[in-house]
């Protein structure tokens, strides 16, 4: 006999009557017995560890509260349950069904959430995803502009200057954070998230002016302005805050809204959304429950042979860029201009050096681009008081052997950049009117 | 536009609400001009394809039902048939025919071949304008009399692009009746739309890198052959029977009812069982206009077996024009001549058919997973080497293996659970008859797990390249 489409529910009924009746008997001792192990085995779960040492949960001491509780509202919730298959109470539950379930998924997406702001709660599913994320990965860097947890470089904690290194993971290979809080005396902060573009500077403009850096230095060039063709919603849409979706589309011309529609629309959800938001999050979460694979820590900058496939991958995606015929480069200038306005401010000084790249990839951008990078950089620069560094006036060649892969410096790169820019930030320095400390 | 994107939900949202307030006859011309956009937006330039088979079969139909010339009727018959399969032909086949005759003679004609573009759901609407004269030459189904509403019944846009393939006598008369929105309709579309995401997004398009890994592996090992097989499964169900869910659920919410293309087809005891549970639409038009016009099971066995082989073929290469399609098509003729050779040899009596339900389950699902092996498959010599691979029997899995496993059975197992469910109760819409509490846990579930979970906008549906 085929399975059909029918609306006699009595066999369905019947089950669940069976189901509960049962359920009701069978649920305490299950519990009894299965949640004292899962208080043991919790942390292991939850985050991946060798499971030693039990998990101390909200209704400790040693979970004997929380296995009472569970017992209790499992006893509770399948009573419920019994109580709503009586014909009677059935009855009047029809007719409320469906309000009362539009109410109830309208709660689990609106008000659910709102459990996020409990310390506890947040720390734990920050940390559970934390440890199912790859080293690097962009989910591992949005986790830490969330929990505000940044690489810091402080040699002296006496300093009295401190300067955010904020970008992409470019500008994270490019600089030695040691060396210049050895030769600054500074507090050097590296905030970045690996592909940071530069509406992403704008959305995060507000989080890296509460740091009240003196100086942040920037690394951009016509990669990042000229590159992506599309609106980055995937990038953006764990930082979206209020009106965000709103200040993207007053930044790109009227007649190509429509053409962006799907990339804006990703962004409002993720502004009224909590779920939405965080839902790379809660996938890395869900499908990497198994093991964390990449638990030793890799940074980009320890790799010592070129990474061609990189640089193969990099060109692929280049050969389709057509960078003088696409609507968001000044976009994304509008973007860049809003976080140094917003920075400036409160104060603080914006440096930007212009980026470099492997000159197979320089290649794929026209001449022009650059070019025209640099005069919009030099006018925003302008109106906020900042600095705009190009690489003639770094005076320092990068040959190819610099760099570990098409966009990244190598060792020696970096350490040619760090150099080259020590005189620029000491200039910064004094221009904020911070006295510079003595290398410590 | 795919179904899980944002463009078809405004354009969805749209088309609601106006054809809500226009009265029967514009209501129809407003559908009409919907989906021809709706699949302009696709390639309008294959608009033109679409109204050309309209205007051939209305034109046919009519003539047919005009005249009482039997030779005529005939000749209008042949004329529909032959334009209709010689449009699939040249746009689906030419290609395949081409590349195959330079490999067996070596005559070179890809040249002529090479710039074809298929179009989107070409094979779904041929076979419904031609089962739709077809009936009309049966006189099994009255023809409608507009222009308007027979363009309406080919192109009406839920089931445009990959069915299900809409029979004369089901969709036809609701077009001229022209059926309204009820408050029953809308919440029981509204369930199929979200239960279709699901399957779609969540279970289909994250399954869809899984299987990728494997098929794309140049030597996977038994264990992730198998990996990429249950995945496949998994992700072929959830994709073509997501689409179908959200296509019935967009007409049901406007009115309208398609044919049920699905019935748990992973709980199929044996061959023929899967077949009236997998891609109904289809493998019934392949049973009313070409199994039963070779003759059926009506000449004893051997041409029972030819029959059903030759339909089987016909279906595989259907699918796609691609020898792995053939293949598919013929070992599932295969499996069903020797489901019924067993069946001669091997009578079982109802009690111990009872006994050996699960047992007969797990086989044909994994009868149906070989298929699906060489229906997902490059060409036939992966098949081999994965058929190879999976004899070898190097079940070592990797760190990465171990997620992909994870991640099948996260998706699998929730869905296989709740079929399992449906599958008892004979009846599909079990969900929607739970009580309060548990219906309201899962529906919340699954929108929760559509959002979170889900893959929006990435992966094309499977069957939109057939």
């Amino acid at each position: 006999m085929l399975p059909i489409e029918c609306n006699n529910s009595q066999r369905i009924r019947q089950l669940e009557s069976w189901f509960c009746s049962r359920l009701i008997w069978v649920l305490p001792a299950v519990l009894l017995v299965s949640v004292p192990i899962l208080i043991a085995k919790l942390r292991s779960l939850l985050y991946l560890t060798d499971g030693s040492g039990v998990f101390a949960t909200l209704l400790s001491p040693r979970g004997a509260v929380a296995i009472v509780a569970t017992v209790v509202i499992g006893v509770l919730t399948t009573s419920c349950y019994w109580l709503s298959l009586r014909p009677a109470v059935q009855s009047v539950l029809d007719r409320l069904s469906t309000p009362m379930m539009i109410a109830t998924v309208f709660t689990a997406i609106f008000v659910v959430p709102l459990g996020y702001n409990v310390d506890r709660i947040e720390s734990t599913y920050r940390e559970l995803i934390r440890v199912r994320t790859d080293n690097p990965s962009v989910q591992k860097y949005t986790l830490q502009w969330m929990t505000d947890d940044f690489a810091d470089a402080t040699i002296n904690p006496d300093h009295t200057t401190s300067i955010g290194i904020v970008g992409s993971s470019q500008i994270g290979a490019a600089i030695d954070r040691k060396v210049l809080a050895d030769s600054l005396g500074s507090r050097i902060q590296l905030d970045f998230v690996p592909g940071m573009l530069p509406m992403q500077y704008s959305m995060l403009a507000k989080d890296i002016s509460q740091h009240d850096f003196d100086v942040v230095v920037c690394y951009l060039s016509e990669f990042d302005f000229f590159r992506d063709e599309g609106i980055p919603s995937e990038r953006l849409m764990w930082g979206a805050k209020r009106d965000f979706a709103m200040t993207i589309s007053k930044d790109i011309p009227t007649e190509q809204i429509f053409h962006h529609r799907d990339d804006i629309a990703i962004i409002a959800a993720a502004q009224c959304c909590w779920w939405w938001q965080h839902r790379d999050h809660i996938r890395r979460a869900c499908f990497s429950w198994w093991w964390n694979r990449y638990s030793k820590d890799q940074s980009p900058n320890e790799q010592t042979q070129f990474d061609h496939g990189n640089m193969n991958a990099l060109e692929v995606t280049l050969s389709d860029l057509n960078p003088g015929h696409h609507d968001l480069v000044e976009a994304n200038f509008l973007a860049f201009a809003r976080f140094c306005q917003r920075l400036s401010t409160r104060g603080t000084k914006i440096v930007v050096i212009e980026g470099e790249c492997h000159s197979r990839v320089q290649a794929a951008f026209p001449a022009n681009s650059r070019e025209a990078t640099r005069k919009r950089l030099r006018e925003i620069l302008k109106e906020t008081q900042g600095t705009f560094v190009s690489s003639q006036d770094l005076i320092v060649m990068f040959s190819d052997n610099d760099f570990a892969d098409g966009t990244h410096l190598g060792a020696s790169g970096r350490q040619k950049l760090t150099e080259a820019i020590l005189p620029v930030l000491r200039e910064a320095i004094k221009d904020v009117g911070v006295a510079e400390r003595e290398p410590g | 536009m795919l179904f899980n994107s944002f463009d078809f939900l405004v354009f969805f949202v749209v088309v609601f609400a106006v054809q809500l307030a226009l009265p029967h006859r514009s209501r129809n011309l407003f559908l009409l001009a919907a989906s021809y956009f709706f699949y302009g937006c696709w390639n309008w330039k294959f608009l033109a394809l679409i109204a050309l088979s309209t205007v051939i079969d209305f034109y046919c139909s009519k003539q047919i039902v005009a005249s009482n010339e039997p030779r005529k009727r005939k000749l209008m018959l042949c004329i529909s048939v032959v334009a209709n399969l010689g449009i699939l032909a040249y746009f689906k086949y030419a290609g395949f025919f081409a590349d195959s005759l330079q490999q067996l003679i070596g005559v070179e004609l890809s040249s002529f071949t090479r710039n074809i573009v298929l179009p989107a759901g070409i094979s779904f609407y041929t076979f419904q304008t031609m089962s739709y004269t077809i009936d009309v030459y049966r006189g099994e189904v009255d023809r409608l009399k507009r222009f308007s509403d027979f363009a309406l019944y080919v192109a009406f846009f839920p089931q445009l692009v990959a069915g299900p393939i809409e029979r004369g006598s089901k969709l036809a008369p609701q077009i001229e009746q022209g059926p309204r929105t009820t408050l029953l309709g809308f919440q029981s579309g509204s369930w199929l739309i979200v239960k279709g995401l699901f399957k779609k997004a969540v279970i289909a398009d994250n399954l869809a890198p899984v299987v990728s890994d494997v098929f794309n592996a140049p030597d996977p090992n038994a264990a992730q052959v198998l990996i990429g097989v249950y995945a496949f499964a998994f992700q072929i169900y959830g994709d073509f029977s997501g689409y179908t869910d959200i296509a019935r659920g967009v007409a049901r919410m406007m009115g309208y009812d398609l044919i049920l293309n699905f019935r748990l087809p992973y709980f199929a005891t044996n061959p023929s069982d899967f077949w009236q549970r997998w891609h109904i639409s289809l493998s019934s038009w392949l049973r009313d206009y070409l199994y039963i016009p070779l003759g059926g099971n009506r000449g004893g066995s051997w041409f029972t077996y030819r029959n059903l082989m030759i339909t089987m073929l016909l279906g595989g290469l259907w699918h796609g024009a691609a020898w792995t399609f053939v293949l598919w098509g013929a070992y599932h003729g295969a499996i069903l001549i020797g489901h019924r050779l067993f069946q001669k040899a091997f009578p079982l009596s109802d009690k111990w058919l009872q006994r050996t339900y699960l047992l007969r389950v797990l086989a044909m699902f994994h009868f149906t997973c070989l298929g699906w092996l060489i229906f997902r498959a490059d060409s036939v010599s992966q098949v081999g080497t994965m058929l190879g691979n999976l004899a070898a029997m190097d079940f070592a899995l990797s760190i990465t293996d171990s997620q992909n496993l994870w991640q099948l059975a996260l998706l699998g197992v929730p869905l296989l659970i709740g079929q399992s469910l449906q599958e008892y109760t004979k009846n599909l819409n079990f969900y929607s008859h739970l009580s309060l509490l548990p219906r309201t846990a899962i529906y919340s579930g699954v929108v929760l797990a559509i959002i979170t979970l889900g893959s929006f906008g990435q992966q094309q549906f499977i069957y939109f390249q057939f």
